[in-house]
C-alpha cells in the first residue's frame, strides 16, 4: 500500500492511499479540527447526497465516514478519480475560455437541481425565502467567526453590522445549491472536462451569485461569461450580485482563517500552514472587510497571495 | 554580545532555507511546507521589528479614542513598569474589547472606522510587506 499526502490542502489533511483494492482518497481532521468551522462529517454528508443516482453533477463516491480514522480523528474515504486539478494548455485565452464554459455549465446543473428532494435541506440551514439567503449567509459566517474568536475583534463587528444592512438589498433570483469554493484548483479535470467536483466545505443554501463571485480565474470575460451562464441556467444572476458576494467573501475568508488561529493556539496544532493562514491571510481578508465596509481606502486583492487558498 | 543582532540572526536562516534547504527537499508536500516556513520566517522578522512600537502606538491611539467616544476605559499600565510585548498585547485586548463593545452598539461612527483603518495601516510591514513569492 503507498500513502501519499496532498500537498495543496490547508483545511484538512487529503491523503492519497494505492493499494491493491483500488485508489481512494482519505480526508480527515488536522490534529487541533479544521480550518473549516463546520465538522468533517457535514463534508461527507454533501458528497453522499450529491452521489446519488441522478445527482446533479460529479463527484468521487464516498465511500466510509469513522469518527475515530487512522490517526485517532474523524475520517472518511471516498474514492479517487483519475484527473488532475491543473488544466492542460492553461493560461491560453481559448484554453481558458473553454474550460470556463464548462465549469459554468456544472454550476447550472447545480444550480437548477432539486436540492430538496436531495436531502440538502436536512443538513443546511435553508433561506426562509430569496430574499433572505444573503442575510442568512451574513449570519451564517458571522455565527462562525463569533464561536471561535480568540481576541475581541472591532473590526470584525463593525463589518458584520455593515454587511448586514447591506445583505437586505440583495435578494437571490432562486435559492439554490451552491458549492463555495469554485474553479482553477477545486475541480478534477480530465481532457478539458471536470470529471468530479472537489472541495464542497462552503456549499450552502443560497444565491447562485454566491458561487460565481469565486470562480478563481475561470470567469473569461465577467461579462460574456455571465451572459452564458444566465443563457443556459435560466436564471438572472447580476453583476451587482456577484459583486456584494465577492465582498462578503470577506467574512467567508475570515471565518476560516479565524478557525485556523483557534486550532493553532488553543489545540495546539502545530503546522506552519496554520501560521500562514492565521496571519497574512487572516490580515487579507481583514482588509478586504475593511475595504468592503468603506473603512479601507485600498483593495488587497486575493490574488496578491501567491498560490493562495485554502 | 549584541551582534548579530536579532534581525542579522533572521537573515542568515532565511538564507539559508532559502539557498540550501529548499532546492533540496524532495518531497512535495514538504517542499511546499518550507515556502510556508520561508515566508513565516520573514514575517518573524518584520514583526520582531516592528510590532512592538506599532502597538505601544496603537495603544495609545485607542485609549484616546475611547476618552473621546466617553468610554470607561481599563486603567492604564504602571509608567515605572517596562512595556514589554506581553504587557502590550495585554493592553490592547482589554482596550479592544471596551471598543468591540462600543462598536456592537454604535456601528458605523466614523471616528472609529478611522482609528480601524489606523490599526491596519499599522501591521503593515509584517503582515502585508514581508511576505513574497509562493506560499505553498
Amino acid at each position: 500500500m503507498r500513502l501519499t499526502k496532498f500537498p495543496r490542502g490547508v483545511s484538512r489533511e487529503t491523503w492519497l492511499v494505492n493499494c491493491d483494492a483500488g485508489e481512494f482518497t482519505i480526508r480527515q481532521d488536522l490534529p487541533g479540527g479544521s480550518v473549516d468551522p463546520i465538522p468533517l462529517r457535514h463534508e461527507y454528508e454533501i458528497y453522499r447526497r450529491l452521489a446519488q443516482p441522478g445527482g446533479p453533477v460529479p463527484v468521487a463516491r464516498p465511500l466510509w465516514y469513522t469518527e475515530v480514522g487512522p490517526a485517532g480523528r474523524p475520517a472518511y474515504a471516498r474514492e479517487q478519480v483519475e484527473g488532475d486539478w491543473r488544466i492542460a494548455g492553461w493560461p491560453d485565452p481559448e484554453v481558458r475560455r473553454r474550460a470556463g464554459m464548462e465549469h459554468l455549465r456544472r454550476l447550472a446543473a447545480l444550480h437548477t437541481c432539486d436540492w430538496a428532494a436531495l436531502g440538502f435541506g436536512e443538513i443546511f440551514d435553508v433561506p426562509a425565502s430569496e430574499r433572505e439567503c444573503a442575510v442568512l449567509a451574513v449570519e451564517y459566517f458571522a455565527r462562525a467567526i463569533s464561536e471561535h474568536l480568540v481576541e475581541p475583534s472591532p473590526v470584525v463587528t463593525e463589518a458584520v453590522a455593515h454587511f448586514r444592512v447591506e445583505a437586505r438589498r440583495f435578494p437571490a433570483p432562486r435559492i439554490s445549491l451552491c458549492k463555495g469554493t469554485n474553479g482553477l484548483g477545486e475541480e478534477v479535470w480530465r481532457g478539458g472536462e471536470i470529471v468530479a467536483m472537489s472541495d464542497w466545505e462552503l456549499a450552502r443554501l443560497c444565491d447562485p451569485a454566491y458561487d460565481l463571485a469565486q470562480c478563481q480565474d475561470l470567469l473569461w470575460d465577467e461579462t460574456e461569461a455571465l451572459a452564458y451562464y444566465n443563457g443556459i441556467s435560466g436564471i438572472g444572476v447580476t453583476a451587482e450580485h456577484i459583486a456584494f458576494y465577492r465582498r462578503l467573501y470577506a467574512l467567508v475568508m475570515f471565518s476560516f482563517t479565524n478557525h485556523a488561529t483557534k486550532c493553532m493556539v488553543e489545540h495546539h496544532d502545530r503546522n506552519a500552514r496554520l501560521a500562514w493562514v492565521g496571519t497574512e491571510m487572516s490580515h487579507v481578508a481583514t482588509l478586504r472587510m475593511a475595504f468592503a465596509a468603506g473603512f479601507e481606502p485600498q483593495s488587497e486583492s486575493r490574488s496578491t497571495i501567491a498560490q493562495g487558498g485554502r | 554580545m549584541l551582534r548579530p543582532t536579532l534581525d542579522e540572526v533572521f537573515a542568515n536562516v532565511i538564507a539559508s532555507v532559502d539557498d540550501i534547504i529548499k532546492p533540496d527537499v524532495r518531497d512535495p508536500y514538504a517542499s511546499s511546507i518550507v515556502l510556508t516556513v520561508s515566508n513565516l520566517l520573514r514575517h518573524l522578522r518584520a514583526r520582531a521589528a516592528h510590532e512592538p512600537e506599532a502597538l505601544w502606538h496603537d495603544n495609545r491611539d485607542l485609549r484616546a479614542l475611547l476618552g473621546e467616544l466617553g468610554v470607561a476605559t481599563p486603567a492604564a499600565p504602571d509608567p515605572s513598569q517596562y512595556p514589554s510585548l506581553a504587557l502590550l498585547v495585554e493592553e490592547a485586548v482589554a482596550l479592544r474589547a471596551v471598543l468591540d463593545e462600543y462598536v456592537g452598539a454604535h456601528p458605523g461612527d466614523e471616528r472609529v472606522r478611522s482609528y480601524l483603518g489606523r490599526q491596519l495601516h499599522r501591521q503593515r510591514p509584517w503582515m502585508v510587506e514581508a511576505w513574497e513569492g509562493p506560499r505553498r
